[in-house]
């Protein structure tokens, strides 16, 4: 099959719901055709779809190496991250598409997140139990589950799914399949926590922390700690960062929410890329200040940058923007 | 060569010059090829089970139910009572902002009889205003044990506009409860004038602002024997503000703003001078020179026990303000640094209402903080002297919160177990049914059984018929309505008419109901701190001032005293920093304490 045929296959996929299926062709193609920067809008917006926010960000950021001042691929990081389907809205795609095409895990799993954050707790989880019967050894799936029990206050239960190999032999450390995930970390920090264990907590997301230096919850968690261990003057500061982060959070919420993202002037890049720069996502802000260097060359005509192009970037789903 | 111990995995001890080297590849070979084997046989068998070794259905079976059953229960006695008051302004076509917050609500004592009264404020539209409908703020008298009769007209509280929260405090301490409303376009005080009437008295006393107040709280805040006053304000909305819309790929929804475009106002706050006026001293505190926030509610407490009471302030969209009190009308802003401004994932929250209580009988006040839909109600510890730390994940609440939009809330001891319950009042402000996504505007109340300072559990299924209705549920106010012993509730809602709610449930105990008298310090004793023992355990309780959102609670306490016949010790910091100790007092089920009474 030519990748022209396979693009195609992999639309019809999407569009059909063969979600999984779509998925693998678009990785295949892309492993041929990496600078095809259409696989790389397509498989971002068939992650996206199955509510899958860490992915679509690390695939984002992959693409961004290779299409370094991509003014779509900066808008969809932002956007990804701060307009993420509503749950409501998300099943209203997932409920039906897993009805026609059942058994694709990230599917399953999407549907389970989506009944969590409803409050759907019992039917959440069943589907998370589905979702792990398809595919046990799924750390996105196990790092989900884990997040639901330890809020329903079941820690045994979420330690089991964090601290199980992929064979299911329990581990002393962090098992091989989490490849160290930062996600992991937290959990077992917050296991910690709830157990009165804060300096083994501290310790968790202290490693969770050097892998994502300037995650605003991981911070905000480690400012707690230092505090109810006694290190008030570290806390402080750790706080105070958060703070910080979290203000330049809002912002980008407001300019995103408000549309005006979409048609970034050279001034709004700057401060994009600043704001970017203080919430320790490099990559996206070099983006945005290469993007202000092609504007400024480009002079007016190029300051234009496809506005609304983006408004229908996935398949088959409804946002709703306040 | 010294033979060096080495502490292996295990625990043996090996000494490194007796050991055969040359045994070492041999070793080496044979753990690799058992590993592998190993390795192989879990992996096969976990092919044939159909998954990995780990037992799935075991970690995400059948949840363990949390509590077998729940002894607390509430029943609505709306109608029968005689309140039947509903709310103007509901929002509109237009979905004002100013429409959505609701009216106030004030447990009132204002003639004197030990019964509870209740005030509801009123609320108003732009286009057909309240007092062309006779819509104004109502005052209903208690004539019996949950029995009311509308007295509005005769206490000379009629009254239209945008009201909102509500504050209940002998401000110029004659003995009478004078009542604060906070609103849209102007605030007001009423002084109690003693003879079942009330007068207007905004202007002379100095309280006249065109500040968007939401909520407000009296507390003695320099110690200087007299009421001060704390009012929240919002946001900059100008009546003619041009409609905000929700956008779908449907179309578009006209719906109330969101306040993140709006530009914060400056919280007021203002010293009582003792001749029955106040004077604004918003930057002179230091209050109004903080980052401005949207606040919407307010709690004052001694937080860090320091003898000054301090002011917890709940703003949508922006920081929560912990001010603490330096003494002298001076205040410091310390929110970010004691853990109190964000939530426990580090994310500005849409705060709406204040919690206050000790909820795991530790001697410290804790706050809870109702947020908006998707992000979970926060739930703070008091560490002390630490600090707070946000433990809303441990104690059972994000779950339960999240799909809520969170406005009047409650932490109290409905059960008198002496673990303070949660009751939260929830409701939309955007009506998106018509989309058919499955989006609640009305929503269930919640209430949650403290699980002796452990856990939250969510016992909303059997709290009565009243919790499984979908309400716009709005301010919320506590207290003894029947002098029962047990505290009850009242809750405003949008478009349908206030709740009572009486308290049915099963207590663990019984309560001595206490009112407070301060001389030297102000009479209400509004903040004051209550350390009562019974069977050598101590408690803590303290004397609300503001919280709930928009609500004012009864400004008794009920000391759940179990099956004991005296309070072996309660000890009173007053506001004004001093403390008194009573010994052995038989449990009655009111008592009076009277500030001098006591030892010292």
């Amino acid at each position: 099959m030519s990748s022209g045929d396979s693009l195609k296959q992999a639309d019809a996929d999407a569009k059909l719901g063969r979600l999984h299926q779509a998925e693998a062709t678009l990785r295949r193609l892309l492993e041929r055709d990496p600078m095809n920067i259409e696989l790389h809008k397509r498989l971002a917006g068939v992650l996206f779809r199955t509510s899958r926010p860490r992915e679509v960000e690390k695939f984002l950021e992959q693409s961004l190496e290779k299409f370094p001042a991509d003014d779509w691929i900066l808008i969809i990081l932002l956007r990804a991250e701060f307009r993420p389907l509503p749950p409501r809205d998300a099943l209203v795609d997932l409920e039906p598409l897993n009805k026609r095409q059942p058994g694709q895990v990230a599917v399953v799993r999407a549907l389970a997140w989506c009944y969590w954050q409803t409050g759907e707790m019992e039917q959440a989880r069943k589907t998370f139990l589905e979702a792990l019967e398809l595919d046990p050894a799924n750390p996105e799936t196990r790092l989900a589950a884990a997040s639901f029990l330890f809020e329903l206050g079941e820690l045994e239960r979420a330690d089991q799914l964090l601290m199980a190999d992929a064979t299911g032999n329990t581990t002393g450390d962090c098992p091989a399949l989490f490849d160290d995930d930062d996600r992991w970390w937290s959990l077992r920090g917050k296991l910690a926590q709830a157990r009165a264990d804060p300096k083994a907590a501290l310790f968790c997301f202290e490693r969770a922390l050097r892998r994502r230096p300037r995650d605003r919850e991981y911070l905000q968690y480690q400012a707690t700690l230092l505090k109810t261990v006694g290190r008030q003057r570290e806390a402080a500061r750790a706080f105070r960062a958060v703070s910080r982060i979290e203000r330049c959070r809002w912002q980008l919420l407001e300019l995103v929410l408000n549309g005006q993202v979409e048609r970034p002037t050279p001034s709004l890049c700057l401060e994009l890329a600043e704001l970017c720069e203080i919430r320790g996502r490099g990559r996206q802000a070099e983006g945005w200040r290469l993007l202000y260097k092609r504007f400024e060359g480009a002079g007016a005509a190029g300051r234009v940058v496809g506005a609304g192009r983006w408004r229908h970037w996935t398949t088959g789903v409804r946002g709703a923007e306040s | 060569m010294a033979a060096l111990d080495h502490r292996c995995a295990g625990g043996g001890i090996l000494k490194r010059s007796a050991f055969p080297r040359r045994l070492v590849p041999v070793i080496l070979t044979l753990a690799v090829l058992t590993g592998g084997v190993y390795y192989w046989l879990g992996w096969h068998r976990a092919k044939e089970r159909g998954h990995s070794g780990l037992d799935i259905k075991m970690a995400l079976g059948e949840s363990r139910p949390q509590v077998a059953s729940s002894s607390l229960r509430f029943n609505s006695v709306g109608a029968e009572s005689g309140v039947n008051f509903r709310y103007y302004g509901s929002p509109t076509a237009r979905h004002h902002m100013f429409e959505q917050n609701g009216g106030g609500i004030a447990l009132i004592d204002f003639d004197g009889d030990d019964r509870l009264d209740l005030f509801f404020s009123n609320g108003s539209t732009p286009a057909d205003p309240a007092e062309s409908r006779g819509a104004s703020s109502r005052l209903f008298r208690a004539s019996g044990p949950l029995r009311y009769e509308d007295v509005t007209a005769p206490a000379g509280l009629e009254s239209f506009g945008f009201g909102m929260g509500c504050a209940v405090g002998d401000y110029d301490g004659d003995g009478f409860a004078d009542l604060f409303q906070a609103g849209y376009g102007g605030n007001r005080l009423w002084h109690n004038n003693g003879d079942g009437t009330f007068s207007d008295v905004t202007e002379a006393a100095g309280l006249a602002s065109t500040l968007w107040s939401a909520s407000a709280a009296f507390a003695d805040l320099d110690r200087d024997g007299h009421l001060d006053l704390y009012v929240t304000t919002y946001v900059d909305y100008p009546v003619d503000h041009p409609p905000c819309y929700l956008k779908t790929d449907l179309g578009m929804l006209q719906g109330t703003c969101d306040p993140s475009g709006l530009p914060a106002q400056p919280d007021l706050v203002y010293r009582n001078l003792g001749n029955g006026g106040f004077e604004d001293v918003s930057r002179s505190s230091g209050i109004a020179l903080a980052p401005r926030g949207k606040g919407l509610d307010v709690a004052i407490a001694d937080f860090d026990d320091d003898g000054w009471l301090d002011v917890y302030v709940a703003n949508d969209t922006t920081e929560n303000f912990l001010f603490h009190n330096l003494g002298g009308m001076r205040f410091e802003e310390l929110g970010v640094t004691q853990g109190v401004a964000l939530g426990a994932d580090g994310r500005l929250q849409g705060s709406m209402g204040i919690g206050c209580a000790d909820y795991n009988g530790d001697g410290k006040l804790d706050l809870c903080v109702a947020n908006f839909e998707g992000q979970v109600n926060d739930f703070y510890e008091n560490l002390g002297n630490a600090g707070f730390v946000a433990v809303n994940s441990r104690l059972g609440m994000d779950a339960v919160s999240r799909p809520k939009l969170a406005f009047g809330m409650a932490l109290y001891d409905f059960d008198l177990d002496h673990y303070p319950d949660l009751f939260v009042a929830n409701g939309h402000i955007w009506d998106t049914t018509s989309w058919g996504l499955g989006y609640e505007y009305e929503m269930q109340p919640t209430l949650m059984a403290n699980d002796r300072g452990r856990r939250f559990v969510d016992v909303t299924g059997q709290a009565g018929d009243y919790f499984q209705q979908g309400w716009l549920g709005r301010a919320t106010a506590v207290g003894d309505l029947d002098n029962d012993g047990d505290y009850d509730l009242v809750v405003a809602h949008l478009k349908k008419p206030a709740a009572v709610l009486r308290n049915d449930s099963s207590h663990a105990g019984q309560a001595t109901r206490l009112r407070l008298v301060g001389t030297r310090s102000s009479r209400d004793a509004l903040g004051a701190r209550v350390t009562w023992t019974v069977g050598g355990r101590r408690w803590t309780v303290h004397v609300p001032s503001g919280g709930g959102f928009q609500g004012s609670s009864d400004q008794r306490l009920l000391l759940a005293v179990d099956r004991a016949t005296q309070i072996e010790e309660l000890l009173v910091r007053w506001p004004n920093g001093s403390e008194e100790r009573w010994s052995n007092l038989p449990v009655v089920p009111s008592l009076t304490l009277v500030e001098g009474t006591g030892t010292r």
